[in-house]
């Protein structure tokens, strides 16, 4: 009589502790997303030429006096637009 | 069996917040699709202390209406366009005792994030938040490059969204104001393989494109020498018709606007706004004629 509930209650107890290890898991507390930044730019120095935008496919390049530190895309490629086929067609 | 009862009610009250807490994202795309555009920015999160008057304020100018998820200490809604998730806002307090402003994080898609992590970090960047799953969404995690700047990876497991023209009030650019450019592209450039275009600019400062995919991603321009504040941030842009108007409207709402709208190299006019909790975002004019005339 004594042996079923004592396999009974050690399943039961194994299940337990998992289902508390998986309450622990599951918890949305921890949301990997959003961030409370340091305060950025004031925004007061953005004058009328700067720019930063997309450019419309075919803009010009520029020519760097200097080497840069990423590689540039060849001299020969326009700068690239976004995306422009609407949703749906 | 009166201690058998005793352990599986425990059992049945332990399970209850076990399901409750689950934290349950949608999909980034429905139905999924077999896509992957490494680079491109698929998600914008913003973190508010206040998230009623958010979603008062996207909702009014946007017509973005939301989904509640609550989990746990996880207040979280995810904002719809047409039925389209567009975003998310997470509620959560002001760390006390430091000067910090809420913020639209940009998460851009990987295949790996993992790798993403191992190379962000060989490369001079920290871990903000470390990488996690979750079920329908995929998995993500938040850096802040070299110079401090907070950025997210996320691989999604329905695909990413594909490369179409942003309608009115979805995101369509984004912006990452940096100290120094061209060591920030280089950056970049090693994590996500983007093309740098360098591109002419009217105030002497660097600007680049990042581009994957020949489809400009992002840009990356040098912080205005004359701002008092120049901490390297993301900055993100939504589509709208009439930037003049729709700043008017965000602060009939109760932002402000930072700078006011004006031409910018597109040929359409860029604003910057902040929502009343102080988060700053872009809005971009982009006209449709854009799309006839270039068809990809």
């Amino acid at each position: 009589m004594k042996i079923v509930p004592r396999r009974w209650r050690v399943s039961a107890l194994g299940i337990l502790l998992l289902t508390v290890l998986s309450a622990c898991t599951v918890g949305g507390g921890g949301y990997v997303g959003g961030v409370y930044e340091p305060y950025g730019s004031d925004y007061g120095g953005w004058g009328s030429g700067y720019h930063v935008a997309p450019s419309r496919r075919g803009e010009r390049r520029v020519e760097q006096p200097s080497p840069r530190a990423y590689r540039p895309a060849p001299r020969s490629r326009p700068s690239p637009s976004i995306p422009t086929r609407p949703r749906g067609r | 069996m009166k201690s058998l009862a005793a352990l599986l009610g425990v059992l049945l009250i332990c399970s209850v917040p076990a399901a409750a807490q689950k934290f349950e994202l949608p999909p980034l795309v429905e139905p999924a699709n077999a896509e992957h555009h490494v680079g491109k920015v698929i998600w914008v999160d913003l973190v508010t202390p206040d998230l009623a008057s958010s979603k008062r304020f996207y909702s009014g100018l946007f017509g973005w209406t939301f989904r509640d998820i609550h989990a746990g200490k996880a207040d979280y809604a995810v904002a719809f366009l047409d039925g389209r998730p567009v975003g998310g806002l997470l509620h959560g307090p002001v760390p006390s005792g430091e000067q910090r402003r809420p913020a639209w994080l940009p998460f851009i898609a990987v295949r790996d994030v993992d790798a993403a992590k191992r190379t962000a970090l060989e490369q001079g960047a920290k871990v903000v938040k470390e990488p996690r799953s979750y079920l329908r969404r995929g998995r993500q995690a938040v850096f802040a490059d070299p110079e401090g700047a907070v950025f997210g990876v996320l691989a999604s497991s329905s695909g990413d969204p594909s490369d179409l023209l942003a309608a009115p009030g979805e995101w369509i650019w984004s912006s990452l104001l940096a100290q120094d450019p061209d060591k920030d592209a280089a950056f970049y450039q090693t994590l996500f393989g983007y093309d740098v275009f360098d591109v002419p600019s009217d105030d002497g400062l660097d600007h680049v494109i990042l581009s994957t995919d020949d489809y400009g991603r992002a840009s990356v321009n040098a912080l205005p020498s004359h701002a008092s504040r120049r901490h390297p941030h993301w900055l993100n842009f939504v589509r709208v018709v009439d930037a003049v108007d729709v700043a008017a409207k965000a602060v009939a709402l109760g932002g402000r606007v930072l700078v006011e709208p004006h031409v910018d190299r597109h040929g359409g006019k860029v604003a910057i706004v902040a929502d009343p909790t102080g988060a700053p975002f872009g809005l971009m004019e982009w006209s449709d004629t854009d799309s006839r005339r270039e068809p990809k």
